[in-house]
Parts: C-alpha cells; sequence; structure tokens
C-alpha cells in the first residue's frame, strides 16, 4: 500500500506539517511518496524526511501558487496508484 | 446574478454539549439549535451584495430533517428572497452534502454560491471545497472579505501565516470567515414577514444521488483535563518539585 503526501511549502522552505504528516503516515507500515508543487527547492527537503521513499515533483507555472483548483487536478492525475491521499488540514496555502 | 447560500442547522453556539454515556456520540437530545454562524456569515455577504445591486436574488438551501425549515426561515427573515429545504432523514456527512448541493447549483445557476468555512458541529470545513471540485469551479475559503467587479470576484483568505487575495472569475464558490462581516439581527417584523416566502422542499430520494454516510463516528470522548498548578512557597519548593515530580534535572 501506497501513501502520498501533499507537501505544503512558501518556494523555500517545507511546512513543517509536512514531518508531521511523514510521522502520522507511518501508522500503517508502508511506503510513503510526498507529492511537490511548483517549487524545486522544496524537493530536497522532502526527500531528506525520514520515512519518505519518493518524492513527486511536478513544475509548471500555474503551478507556483498552490491554488486549489490546480493542485487538486494534479493530484487526481496521479490518485489511482495510492490508498491513502494525506495532507495536513490546514488552509493550504503558498505561504509560511 | 443569483447567490445561493447553503445554511446549517447545529447546536446553538452558546451550548456545552455532552457526551453521551457510551461514548458514541454527543447527546443533542432537546437541546437548543441554530444557524450555524459561519453560514450567518455567508447570509450577510449575499444580502450586502444585493444591497449594492450586485445580485437580483438570493436563495438560501438548508439540507436535512424538516426541523432544518427553522433556519431557512431565519434566512428568510434576515433578507434572503426564497429557499430550498433539501428533505432527508439520512445523516448527511460533507461529501452527500456536497452533491446534493451540485445538484442545485445545476438547477439554479447562480454567479456566486456561499457557505460557511465550517460546521460548528463537525468542524469538518470540507464541504465548499468538495462543492468547487464537484462542480469544477474556482474556490476561496476562509474568506474574509469580497468584492465583486463585473464577472470577476476578489477575495481575501484568512490562511495559516496571514492573508492570502485571489481573484476569481464567476461563477465561483466562497466559504465565509468570521471576519467577512457582522450579521445583522433578525427583527420580530422581518420574522413575520418570513413567514410568507416559499420554502421548497426537494426529498433527497427524487435527486438520484447516493448520500450515504462514508465515515462511521466510532467514539466521542473529553478533551484531557488540564491538570491544576501547584503553588509552591520557596525556590527550594519549586526544585525539589521539578526534581520529584517533572523529572528536570537541575
Amino acid at each position: 500500500m501506497t501513501i502520498l503526501i501533499l507537501a505544503e511549502h512558501d518556494g523555500t522552505q517545507l511546512n513543517p506539517s509536512v514531518q508531521q504528516a511523514v510521522s502520522a503516515a507511518q501508522a500503517w507500515n508502508s511506503n510513503i511518496h510526498v507529492l511537490v508543487a511548483g517549487a524545486e527547492a522544496v524537493v530536497k527537503q522532502a526527500a531528506s524526511i525520514a520515512g519518505v521513499e519518493r518524492v513527486i515533483y511536478a513544475n509548471a507555472p500555474h503551478l507556483n501558487h498552490l491554488l486549489a483548483e490546480d493542485v487538486a487536478g494534479l493530484i487526481l492525475s496521479i490518485s489511482k496508484d495510492y490508498n491513502v491521499i494525506l495532507a495536513a488540514h490546514s488552509s493550504f496555502t503558498f505561504a509560511g | 446574478m443569483k447567490i445561493l447560500v447553503a445554511v446549517k442547522r447545529v447546536v446553538d453556539h452558546n451550548i456545552k454539549v455532552r457526551i453521551k454515556a457510551d461514548g458514541s456520540n454527543v447527546d443533542i437530545e432537546g437541546v437548543k439549535m441554530g444557524v450555524n454562524p459561519f453560514d450567518e456569515n455567508a447570509i450577510e455577504e449575499a444580502l450586502r451584495l444585493k444591497e449594492k445591486g450586485l445580485a437580483t436574488e438570493i436563495i438560501a438551501v438548508s439540507l436535512g430533517g424538516t426541523a432544518s425549515s427553522d433556519v431557512l426561515r431565519h434566512a428568510l427573515a434576515m433578507g434572503a428572497d426564497r429557499a430550498i429545504l433539501v428533505a432527508t432523514e439520512t445523516e448527511l456527512q460533507p461529501l452527500a452534502v456536497a452533491k446534493l448541493l451540485k445538484v442545485i447549483v445545476e438547477r439554479e445557476k447562480p454567479a456566486l454560491t456561499l457557505l460557511g468555512k465550517q460546521a460548528i458541529d463537525d468542524d469538518a470545513g470540507h464541504t465548499g471545497q468538495m462543492l468547487a471540485a464537484l462542480l469544477e469551479l474556482p474556490q476561496a475559503t476562509f474568506a474574509s472579505s469580497l468584492k465583486i467587479e463585473a464577472n470577476t470576484l476578489t477575495a481575501v483568505r484568512e490562511v495559516d501565516g496571514g492573508t492570502e487575495t485571489l481573484t476569481l472569475a464567476l461563477p465561483a464558490v466562497v466559504t465565509a470567515d468570521l471576519r467577512l462581516n457582522e450579521p445583522r439581527f433578525v427583527k420580530l417584523p422581518n420574522l413575520m414577514m418570513a413567514r410568507k416566502k416559499p420554502i421548497e422542499t426537494l426529498n433527497t430520494s427524487e435527486l438520484g444521488i447516493d448520500i450515504q454516510p462514508r465515515l462511521k463516528l466510532v467514539k466521542v470522548s473529553e478533551p484531557a483535563v488540564r491538570k491544576a498548578g501547584i503553588k509552591v512557597d520557596s525556590v527550594e519548593e519549586l526544585l525539589n518539585k521539578l526534581r520529584a515530580h517533572e523529572g528536570v534535572l537541575l
């Protein structure tokens, strides 16, 4: 079983909530992937979180501001590969 | 421009709910109910847009048992033009509500659909987002300010780090934060007038949507009680307590 975690960030820093989501996902003892949209700087940070097996990185100008409509479409395009899609219950924004 | 406002009947926000003895749910038997506070912000915003001449008709919609017509009456008394009750005795969770609201939106074709940012009973904050996604419409959630010019909506969102400003093309879905406005009080004459305004009832069975709950509530419990603080008489006593009880090495 694979879990996809949605990364929230501000372009340069990964939001701490992502690490919390990874910790929570470890309860399932399964593979954890993190989806980073829009910011290459954040990819390495996501990859360095203990427990993350793979980081999926998507970049396009329209993804730069992490707008719900665009990111949802992105998640949907890879969702069939995952049993759980996990994210922090936040306002999900391109900010600190 | 038509505006659709979704309103939910919830436990009155002043009530301190009690948990049932078996921990299966909260006990709301006989408890005072009312309009979800954030939905009142949504209604109020619709009214202001109408008063500015930007909206022509405000439709309030509520989903649930027949008692939900109470909150529709409240919306009508505030100034909504007509109301729709989507009636069912089945427990409605956010996904089902979003699917049902989609049917209403497709029927009424409002330029703007307003909801409260979350309901104070389940605190889910899901419905607006799901509705926008199902309709493939743009969304502005946790909105604390709204401006409409021609066919564009500018919303300021209250987000975790501060605020975020978005512009959306209409039609769109917006969920209201408390800071959006201060809802007007309902005056008795308006309450009386509201009785004459129409409430249309639609049965969920007529709408052909699968509204079965997807989530099962397993347990409800009180939050852990915060331990009382201890007053100490001297620094020595403070150090002793820290070492003995808190395991602090000093």
